[in-house]
């Protein structure tokens, strides 16, 4: 486990795929009471990019953030952390704009390494957490007990986001719902439009 | 007064959603939330805001049809609409505005990003 900065949010661990515990015995607490939130958020199918290496640069994100900006690629998600010399970005796109991220993770005189892409992932975000940490607790083990996948998550001002399975998104909130307490007849919202970056005078909003 | 004034935020980015609230209760406003057209609906039905700060591209229900529904529906048509856009540019007007050929009745709009000294600005204007 190491501690993530989320963009704009609190500071909580985060667990990578190859040091998640075994979730096949995973048995799911039980909570005196349902954490009260207002909304459930899931993504498109996107892919996730994880991005190990070293830098001589002490600022390897600047120089990562820079790369996005002049290449116009958005995020959906993304967590940061370096120790040592060392770090790593995991964050994730829409499948289109895969291979010009893995491109712009090339590496270079500011930083190297090597980058794995996961195909087929999807964000739920849960809103808002209230600064309850309750919530990943909770969510994090529904999944567990459900065998779904978490293949990493964080906080931002207001959410708890989890990256897991696209197809399974909705076998996922069907688990979280059994935990928190929902709006009667609340149903997750779904994206209906994708906002991307064009360069002005070429078209396209 | 400030302090008597209630405000919805319509927003499906809950992260903007909760930076304005807190802003807005640092000034003293009465907050309530939503987070797509739907639910801001049943909000002002419930709370009958005095202004609503509406993003216009939202799933289910966007700002545009929201803002048509409260500015043509007796009850509610003097409830303040400020249009939360990252189109800004394209609206040539405030009061009575066209956008990609789509008119709405909202008072008045603020750009994404949004300043929020600016923001504050404008909403304590439309209670002036």
């Amino acid at each position: 486990m190491g501690s993530v900065l989320p963009a704009g949010g609190a500071a909580i661990p985060i667990m990578y795929p190859d040091k998640l515990p075994d979730a096949r015995n995973a048995k799911m607490p039980s909570h005196p009471q349902p954490v009260r939130i207002d909304g459930i958020k899931l993504s498109d199918a996107l892919v996730l990019v994880d991005f190990k290496g070293r830098s001589a640069s002490t600022e390897p994100f600047s120089c990562f953030f820079r790369r996005l900006r002049q290449n116009r690629i958005n995020l959906s998600f993304i967590t940061t952390r370096s120790f040592g010399g060392r770090f790593h970005i995991a964050c994730c796109t829409a499948s289109e704009d895969e291979s010009r991220l893995r491109a712009l993770l090339t590496p270079g005189t500011d930083f190297q390494g090597s980058a794995s892409v996961t195909t087929d992932v999807g964000l739920v975000s849960l809103f808002p957490h209230q600064s309850d940490f309750q919530l990943p607790g909770i969510c994090l083990s529904a999944l567990a007990a459900a065998s779904i996948p978490v293949y990493g998550f964080a906080t931002s001002l207001s959410a708890f986001i989890v990256v897991t399975d696209y197809r399974r998104l909705d076998a996922a909130v069907a688990a979280i719902k059994t935990h928190v307490d929902l709006p009667r007849g609340y149903a997750p919202m779904k994206p209906e439009f994708r906002i991307k970056q064009t360069v002005p005078g070429k078209g396209g909003s | 007064m400030a302090d008597e004034k209630l405000i919805l935020v319509v927003d499906d980015d809950p992260d903007l959603v909760e930076s304005l609230s807190m802003k807005l209760e640092s000034e003293n406003y009465r907050v309530v939330k939503a987070y797509d057209g739907i639910e801001a609906w049943e909000r002002i039905k419930e709370e009958t805001p005095d202004l609503v700060l509406l993003d216009v591209m939202m799933p289910r229900k966007n700002g545009y049809d929201v803002c048509d529904e409260i500015k043509n529906d007796p009850q509610y048509k003097n409830i303040t609409v400020l249009l939360l856009t990252a189109v800004a540019d394209a609206v040539p007007d405030t009061s009575y505005t066209h956008m990609d050929g789509k008119t709405t009745l909202a008072d008045d709009f603020i750009p994404k990003p949004i300043d929020l000294d600016r923001l504050m600005e404008i909403v304590k204007e439309q209670f002036e």
